[in-house]
Formats: C-alpha cells, structure tokens, sequence
C-alpha cells in the first residue's frame, strides 16, 4: 500500500503545520471552529520534539564535513550518529574497520616480537624448497617496490612486499578445457567456484563434484587448510579461508587460491584481499569487457604492508570483534526500523480510525509525541499523506456546517441518487454527509479502446500505464495512434480537461490523475476514464480515489489471474463519502494544504538522507586516503 | 559438449537458414527432427528386446538410412528428399495392419510438422549435431527434461502464452501425493509437453511395476490431450524416450472442444493430475459445451468442471489453479459448490508467488480431491518459502525437498503454523470462497500502537548504546590509542 502513492510528489504537511492544525481540530473538539494557522504554530512549536537523528534537518557538523573535506578524529566521533543511520552506513563502517587493520591501526603500536622482514626471507627460503621439491612452479621475481606504491607510513615493525613474496605460490584455478562436463559426478568432491565463496564460508553445490581421477588429474588445483580461495571474475575481492573441512576440494575455473607458509595469518590475507582499497585495486587492474578477470600477474605484483606474525594476529581479532559488533548494531537497527514503521501504522490507523472524541485525542496525542519517531525517514511520509487523506474523507478535518444536507443537494442536480446506508458503510461520517455510490456522480465511466491500436512514429499521444501511474500524465515516451484512428474514437473514450483517469490493470492499479490537458490524446485500455456530471467537485472526487478507502474497495474487486485487474462495474459500485459541495471545498483545501507540507517535508528528509549518506562516503574515502 | 549447448548451436545454424523465421518454426523444425531421431532410438532397442519388431516407417525413411552417416546425403538432393519423400510419404502413412497405432503417432506427429529449411546443407549440419546426442547415455537421458524446459521457455518468448512449463517439483510431488497405481487410468487433459505423465510414469514403475506384464499395464494406461501442435508434439517425443512404445493415447484435441455430455463411462479415468491452462480464454463457442450454469470462459474452471466429470467414482484428481479460482464469484461459485457436493475436496497446498517464474508471478494452489463423497472439512496447507528466500527464481527454483514437510504431514494431520482446517459450514457462510487465509499467519497487522511504541524504544535504546560502544572502539583506534 506504501507503494500506492509513495514517490507521488504532491503536498503535505511539515511537521510543525501539519501537527498544529489538527491539534486545532482537537482542542476545538468539534465546536466547529477551523484553527486558524497563526496561532497554532506556536504552540506546535513548542510540542514538537527538536531534532530526529535521522530526522529532517542537516546537522551542522555534516555539511562542514561535506564541503572542506577536512577530517579529524573529532569530527568523525561528532557525525558518528549519523552515519551509522544512512542508507549503507554500517557497511561503510564494516570497510572502515577492514582499512584500519590493514593499515595497522587496530594492532599495538609497540612490542613487535619479531621484524616482519625477517618473515619475508623465511617464505623465500620456504619458496625455494617448493621450487625444488617440484610442488610448485618457481615465483615471478619481484620487482621493487616504487615510493608512490608505498600507500601509508608503516608501523614499526612491518615492511612492504610483494604479494609474490608473501605467498608460497598464487594458483589460478584450472582452465575450463581441462574440466568437462563429463567430470562432474555424484557425491565426488566439491569443487570451489565464486558461487560457492561466501565469505567468510565455502557453501558446496552438491551437483558440481569431481572423482578421485579428476582430482589426481588436476593435483595443482586442489586446496589445502589455510589456502585463501577468490573469486577472480566479477566480483573482486571474494574470498574465504579453506578451513580444515574443505581441505582437499577443488579450486574451480572461475577461482584462484593463495598458499601461505607458516610465516602468515591466512585470516589477516583474507581480510587484506576484502578491504576495499585492495578490491579497488584489484578492479582497476582486472581485464576483461564482460566480467572482470584476473590474472596471476596482477595477483603477484599487489603491494602489500606485511605486518609480524603476532601482529597478524591481533588484527584478525580485533576486527573480529569490531565485526561481530557492527553486525549486531545493524540487527537493532533494522528491528528499529521495522517497530517503528508499524508503529506510525499503528498510530495513524489509531487516529483515523478514532470514533470517540476522547479516542481521538488520546490518538492524536500519541502522534505529537512521538513525531520524531513517526517520521523517522521520507518513506513514512506517504503513510501521513494516507491519513490525512482518510481524515479529510471521515470530515475531521473541517468543522461540520449542519445549515446543509449533502443528499438533498446532490438530489436537486440529478434524480435517482440513492443514499447508501447499514452494512455496507465503511465508517461513520458527519450525520449531514451521505455515502453514495461512485456511478452516481458520473457521466460516463469507460476505459481504452480494446481494440490494439495502430502504431505510427508520430501523431495522437497514445498513453499506457507508465504515462500515468506517477499521479501525473507524463508525454514523455509515449506511443503515438494515427488522426483517422483517434477520430473515430467514441467520445467518451477520449480524456479531456476535468476527467480523471484511473489506472485497472496491473500492479499499479488504482492510482488515479486529474486530467489538465488541452492537446489530443488517447490511452490504454488499462486505463478507466472516469468524467465526473459536476454535481460532486472533481478534485474532491480526485481526493477519495486517491485515498486508502478507494483502494481497497479497488482490491477486494480485483479478478483477473494473470494481472490484477479491477474491472469497471465494481468500479462503478465504489462507494463515496460526500459532504456538501460547500464543505467538499473546504475538504480539498485543506487536503492539498497538508498534502503540499508533505512535499515539503519529503523534500527535507530526502535531502538528509542524501547528505546522511553522502557523508559515509566521505569518511570512507578519507580513511582510506 | 553438453546437451543444452548442443541445441543452443543448432538454433544459430538454423537461423542462418532463409527459410526458417522465428522462434516459432525454428522450433518447430527442431522438434521434428527430434521426433524421429528419438523414434529410431526407441525403435534400436525394440529391436534388440523383440525379434519380430517392423518398423511403421519405409526402411529408406528411416532417420539411421538417411541421416546418421555424417557424410550423407546433404545440399539439394538432401533437401529434395525431405520435402519430396520423407514428408510426403509420412503425412500419408497408411495406418493399417499390426502396426496401425504407431504409425498412426508418426502421421500424426508429420501431420503437424513442416519442412522450413532451405538449405539442404545447413540441414546436414543440424542432423550431424543431432547425432552428436546419445540418448541411451544415462547423463544426456537426465538432461532431456532441462532441454525441454529450454525450448519451453523459447515458445513463451515466441508469444504463445497461458500455458506455463510446471516446475519438476510441483509435478512430483501432486504425482506422489496422488499416488497412481498400477492399471489405473491416468489422464492429464491439458498435458503439454507431458511433465505431468512422464512424473507418473516413473512413479509407477519405480513402485509398482515389477515384470514385464506390469510395464505393458502401465504403457496401457497413460492418457494426455494437448490443443496446441508444437507441445503435443514434445509430449510425444517425451513418451517415447520414457519408454512408451506406442504413445497413442497422446490426442492433439482441445478437450473442451467436446460437449461434456457426449464424455461417456468408457472416457471416465481414475486419476487425473493436471495444471490447466488459466488466465487464458477459449474461443467462442466453447463455452456452449458446458450446462448453462457453469458456462464461463475463463479456462482453468471449464477444465474444473470437466474434471468432476470425467472422474471414475471414487476417481482422484490433483489439479493446479490461480487464487483467482478459490475467491472469484458468479459462475465459480456454481463450480465449487458443485465440487464440495459431489467431490471431496480433502486439501488445498497454498503456494507462494513466485514457483512459475519466470512465466508467471501469481499465487496458486493445489487441489487434491477424491468424487464420490462430499467434502466435510477442507485442509489448508500453506506452502512456506524456504529459510532466507523471498521468492523463486529459475536459477532458485522450487526444490521438491522443500514438500518434505507436506508429505510428512499428509498422513498424520495435525493444526500447526502452516496447516489449518476449515468445515463445509464455514466455507458455505462464506460465500464459497475458499480463499482462505491462515488464522496463524504470523503478519497480523500492525498491532498496538502503544506497545509497539515501547519496544520500538527498547531497540533504539540498545541500537544507541552499541553504537557510542562502536564509535569509541573506532575513534580509539583513529587516535592510536587501540
């Protein structure tokens, strides 16, 4: 339902105004007196809550942030809250903490047990042996390291290398000719292609398994425990440690594998290949048009900041640690989010549902109370857009003018209207209301011609669903008719100013426009043209299509197997709520009054959300340098 | 190279080709050739197993006197041949004498079929490829039915919609829960490309059949019609490569095109397992064939009401339908009162959106049902996605492991998260409509404001304080204090 008029740019309330006027409605308590928008801002002012974390205004330190570049420590702990809270902050935080292990930030600064250069000539010695004992084939040698390589001072301690130099061997994995179709059997071994590489596990495909035979066959490509597996193609950066289950599995085609000596922490490689300036690196250098590709001299000429063993280790704790508690940030987070959505459900279904007076306020105070919670996000607004639309529908939004009977008006325009009353009334509404039936209030109710429609480059606008299911009619992209075919189009077919076109095939069905359009133009038969006689204001018509109250009589309706359809008898068969003319007036003032503070507000809160999100960016980047 | 390449390839050779255009007929032509390869086949091992096998088919039209020698016959006398000989001839295969019935599948099969190559060469290169497939090897035997899935969904994208491939899953499990056994009757009305019938072949003959008197009971009692020539034509070829000898009984018909009333006791069948056609319409007319109360033109309630009828007493049935049946109105109200009378309707498996994707993203359900007694209780299954999923996909489709809990259940029927009962009463205060939703379904609205507005602050709570935790774990490390 979010989705029915979520995106849909046309009006509502700010917090403040919103708030006040109905706050107004309630202290008035039905005396008839509509507040006036003066003096109720005042006191909203006061009411509202300040300011919501990830609420509609722009905290200061944010922008500064976002427009000198410069960053410190200080500031970083200043935006904290509201990075972790944008779209894609905690998993710019999950970078952050790889970067900072990487870069040695997270190791102590002191106490190294051993000078990591000496590891460097232990795997060398290590690398010659293999050499010889003909397990592998012999490295690349290493060419020196340049200054702009050197990407960070490093800690005492560590040096740089090569990844040649860090590893016993790179092995990419065997080229799809040596592996066939035919080698794949049941219950063989596993082999491990990036598919099966969701880090930091190997999940098997139990259909892609290989023989002993296969396996003898291809020695060089088999895995052993502490072996680091990566994808090489489309992803980068993919990896997991071969852990002492998986010892013996296939690397796959589309994987390679890093061979450690004892000198290494494989969880530290690994986490060095997922830090995102590792995976930049490895995207920029990766080749291939369709899918990036790897290849082993790239993988051997990475530049890496090899820390001493003991320091490998800490790393790998502390961003275990740090890991682990990102993880159940985002948990809460995401139950936050979840209670607080059905909450504002909750409380706007409270609100307009309220049949007491008492309920009602009781209601309403609720809603101030927590605006901030209420409106935590610009997704929640098109939940407010529904209750003021139900609002305004159940007459809670003007005082009530009793002088009028909204029945005897609309029988003075047109005979035969018929008042509908008992069960099939959907809420109370003011006694001088009348709930009638949607065919009462039309001249004519069609759709699109059936008939598929000649197709020319350019001529009549021809609009489908898309033209239209964003509330407004849209010409661009649209398919064009011929004159002669649009001339012969029964009148009623064709929209002009004042109908209202209302969409009954498809998921965007019951989404309704009103028509302000001069030029010629005809639609899709998924498209019901709705002219209303005039006895009833258009807008106001206009109001309750777009209401939860129309909708769902729209989606009880709905047959069609395929495709939601609403078809147009029951259409016809939607029942109205109707004030008198003079009241429907003030309705849809007031309706587009809010409705345009919602945009607003909308506005607002994307526009944080965008900043919000924004900043992570800038963090990240900043830290990785 | 594997199976589905191999057809992959064959499909660019033949766009090469003048004649052939689209989808549509490059299929077609597929289909043909495959036909007769795949009869050859059978007809080897026939003649292994019996001495006195003849083939229907005039030895110089045979697909190994022709198209297995790779360095046969090819450019224009190849071309000649097929138009001239083989088509001709078979088209007008007299169906007579010992072999009446299977010849009579082959000039049907050709009766339907067309030559659209152009070029004799071209159509020796897709021969020599087709001869490439084994279809006595195991490996290439298991990949049919994904070849078949494969062309499938290339019909659908040459714009033949409504009827949509049922995933193997589905099949299997109806199939199972159905449980056809051996010398009983089995039809699929609406068969397709046969998924249905090749599921309950295997069933039988995994279960049941343990002689050779038992396999020719079974070859006997498999039935399918299928309206539309290309599918009925896979559906055939099926039958053959599941070891149907004679596979006679698939008809090319409309079954709706018959008057319901002229479907006498000998058209009556024990099982029927089906997933109609829905969303589709008939075309005018056909509708004329149902009593006037059940007269509509939405397919999948036609082919409802043809199942009650065409059951034996006490017949069985396993059919899949759109929600649109369980809750639509009018005339579907007629048609389920009349089933819940005269059949009883004893579960309903829910499944979620999703399990035809790509065809189709509507909800549906199974029914299962057994005439001859009405129904006094419906039990409701509703079919969960699996752990994490949120729907299905073709590269994650519907496993037939995910029924395990139905098929555990079946038996020993007992109310829980996923199952519900309803009574005949209740579905009678309801206006017949059995679209009826699970009393446990965990999603019951939004729920009370004020409590939700408690713990919504208990989680902020506890997100603020692991957050200032992580922001002085990091500013600590920043600092180079970690």
């Amino acid at each position: 339902m979010a989705a029915k008029n979520g995106g849909v740019a046309k009006g509502a309330a700010s917090s403040r105004n919103g708030g006040t006027a109905e706050r107004g409605r309630v202290g008035a308590k039905g005396d008839g007196a509509v507040p006036r928008r003066g003096d109720t801002e005042k006191t909203a002012k006061s009411e509202v809550p300040a300011s919501s974390r990830r609420g509609s205004s722009v905290p200061p330190e944010v922008e500064e942030v976002l427009s000198d570049g410069g960053f410190t420590v200080e500031r970083f702990v200043e935006c904290f809250d509201v990075l972790v809270e944008a779209a894609g902050g905690t998993e710019r935080l999950r970078e952050l903490v790889l970067e900072l292990g990487i870069g040695g930030r997270l190791a102590p600064a002191n106490s190294p047990d051993l000078h990591s250069s000496g590891i460097l000539s232990a795997i060398a010695a290590a690398q010659v042996s293999a050499v010889y004992a003909g397990d592998i084939d012999a490295p690349p040698t290493a060419e020196a390291i340049r200054g702009e390589e050197m990407r960070h001072d490093l800690p005492r301690g560590w040096s740089w290398a090569r990844l040649s130099q860090v590893a016993l061997t790179i092995q990419i994995g065997p080229f799809g000719s040596l592996l066939h179709q035919s080698d794949y059997v049941n219950g063989g071994t596993p082999l491990v292609n990036p598919a099966n590489i969701k880090p930091p596990s190997i999940v098997p495909d139990g259909n892609k398994t290989v023989s002993l035979a296969t396996l003898k066959r291809l020695r060089h490509y088999v895995l052993r425990t502490g072996d680091i597996v990566m994808g090489r193609r489309g992803e980068m950066g993919k990896c997991a440690v071969v852990g002492s289950g998986e010892n013996g599995w296939l690397c796959g085609t589309g994987s390679l594998y890093v061979r450690l000596t004892p000198h290494m922490e494989s969880k530290f490689i690994a986490l060095w290949l997922r830090s995102p300036s590792v995976r930049l690196r490895l995207e920029g250098e990766s080749v291939g048009a369709t899918m990036n590709n790897l290849n082993l001299r790239i993988l051997n000429s990475l530049v890496i900041a090899v820390p001493p063993l003991s320091a490998q280790k800490t790393i790998v704790a502390h961003v275990d640690q740090l890991m682990a508690l990102i993880d159940e940030l985002e948990a809460k987070q995401t139950r936050k989010r979840e209670l607080g959505t059905r909450f504002i459900k909750a409380s706007l279904d409270a609100l307009t549902t309220a049949e007491s007076p008492e309920e009602f306020d009781t209601a309403w105070k609720r809603v101030v109370e927590n605006w901030e919670t209420v409106l935590d996000g610009f997704e929640r607004v098109a939940e407010l857009r529904h209750a003021i639309l139900a609002l305004g529908l159940r007459g809670r939004l003007v005082s009530s003018r009793r002088n009028s009977d909204a029945l005897a008006e609309l029988r003075r325009n047109r005979s035969g209207i018929h008042a509908l009353q008992g069960t099939h009334i959907p809420h109370a509404i003011p006694s001088h209301w009348v709930w009638i039936r949607l065919n009462d209030l039309l001249e004519s109710l069609t759709d699109g011609d059936h008939q598929p429609p000649p197709q020319v480059p350019s001529g009549i606008p021809f609009l489908t669903i898309g033209n239209v299911s964003t509330g407004r009619l849209d010409f661009r992209d649209t398919r064009y008719v011929p004159a002669s075919y649009f001339e012969a189009l029964d009148s009623r077919r064709v929209p002009r100013s004042g109908d209202i076109l209302y969409t009954v095939v498809g998921a965007s069905y019951g989404r309704p426009v009103l028509v302000n359009e001069s030029r010629p133009f005809c639609v899709q038969r998924h498209i019901a043209i709705l002219r209303p006689d005039g006895t009833c204001l258009r807008e106001y018509l206009y109001a309750f299509l777009r209401s939860e109250l129309a909708y769902s009589q729209a989606t009880r309706s709905i047959t069609g197997t395929a495709q939601p359809t609403v078809p147009l008898r029951p259409l016809r068969e939607f029942i109205v709520p109707i004030p008198p003319l003079a009241e429907q007036r003030l309705v849809v003032l007031k309706i587009e009054h809010f409705m345009k503070h919602c945009d607003e507000l909308e506005a607002k809160l994307r526009r944080a959300e965008d900043r919000a999100s924004k900043l992570t960016e800038a963090v990240v980047a900043e830290m990785v340098g | 190279m594997s199976l589905s390449t191999t057809i992959k390839t064959i499909q660019d050779i033949m766009r090469k080709d003048a004649g052939v255009d689209g989808d549509a007929q490059r299929i077609s032509q597929l289909v043909w050739m495959l036909f007769l390869k795949v009869f050859d086949d059978a007809e080897a091992e026939r003649e292994v197993m019996e001495d006195r096998y003849r083939s229907p088919i005039p030895e110089k039209l045979r697909w190994r006197t022709w198209a297995t020698d790779a360095e046969g016959i090819t450019g224009d006398a190849l071309l000649d041949f097929v138009n001239n000989e083989l088509f001709k001839t078979l088209k007008e295969l007299s169906v007579g004498g010992k072999n009446a019935a299977l010849a009579g599948v082959v000039r049907g099969v050709f009766e339907d079929a067309y030559n659209y190559m152009k070029s004799g060469t071209l159509m020796r290169q897709v021969i020599n490829k087709l001869n490439e497939i084994d279809f006595n090897r195991q490996s290439d035997k298991h990949e049919f039915g994904d070849v078949y899935e494969k062309i499938l969904s290339d019909l659908q994208n040459a714009g033949n919609a409504g009827e949509f491939y049922t995933p193997r899953a589905v099949t299997q499990f109806m199939v199972d829960q159905v449980d056809p056994k051996l010398g009983e009757v089995v039809l699929d009305p609406a068969c397709g490309t046969g998924g249905f019938l090749t599921c309950t072949i295997e069933h039988i003959r995994k279960k049941y059949v343990k002689d050779a008197d038992d396999e020719d009971a079974l070859q006997k009692s498999i039935r399918g019609v299928e309206k539309k020539p290309l599918p009925h034509l896979l559906c055939v070829t099926n039958m053959l490569f599941h070891g149907i000898a004679v596979p006679s009984q698939i008809r090319h018909d409309n079954t709706l095109a018959r008057p319901l009333r002229d479907y006498g006791p000998k058209d009556r069948v024990d099982v029927i397992v089906t997933n109609p056609p829905f969303g589709g319409m008939e075309e005018d007319g056909i509708e004329q064939n149902f009593p006037q109360a059940f007269r509509t033109r939405e397919t999948a309630d036609l082919f409802l009401v043809l199942l009650m009828h065409l059951l034996k007493p006490e017949g069985r049935a396993a059919l899949v339908l759109p929600d649109g049946t369980l809750f639509g109105e009018g005339v579907k109200t007629r048609i389920k009162e009349k089933l819940l009378e005269e059949c009883n309707l004893h579960t309903v498996v829910r499944l979620p959106k999703g399990v035809f994707n790509p065809y189709t993203s509507i909800k549906t359900n199974l029914l299962f049902f057994t005439k001859g007694e009405p129904t006094k209780t419906v039990w409701f299954y509703e079919h969960p996605y699996p752990p994490g999923a949120k729907s299905y996909s073709k590269t994650k489709p519907l496993r037939i492991e995910e029924f395990a809990a139905e098929k555990k259940w079946w038996n020993k029927r007992k109310e829980n998260d996923q199952a519900w009962k309803v009574s005949l009463k209740d579905i009678q205060d309801r206006g017949y409509n059995l679209d009826i939703k699970n009393p446990r379904a965990v999603d019951d609205g939004p729920g009370d404001a004020d409590t939700l507005l408690r713990e919504y602050r208990e989680a902020a709570a506890e997100a603020a304080r692991l957050r200032d935790q992580l922001r002085d774990e990091l500013a600590k490390a920043l600092r180079g204090e970690a």
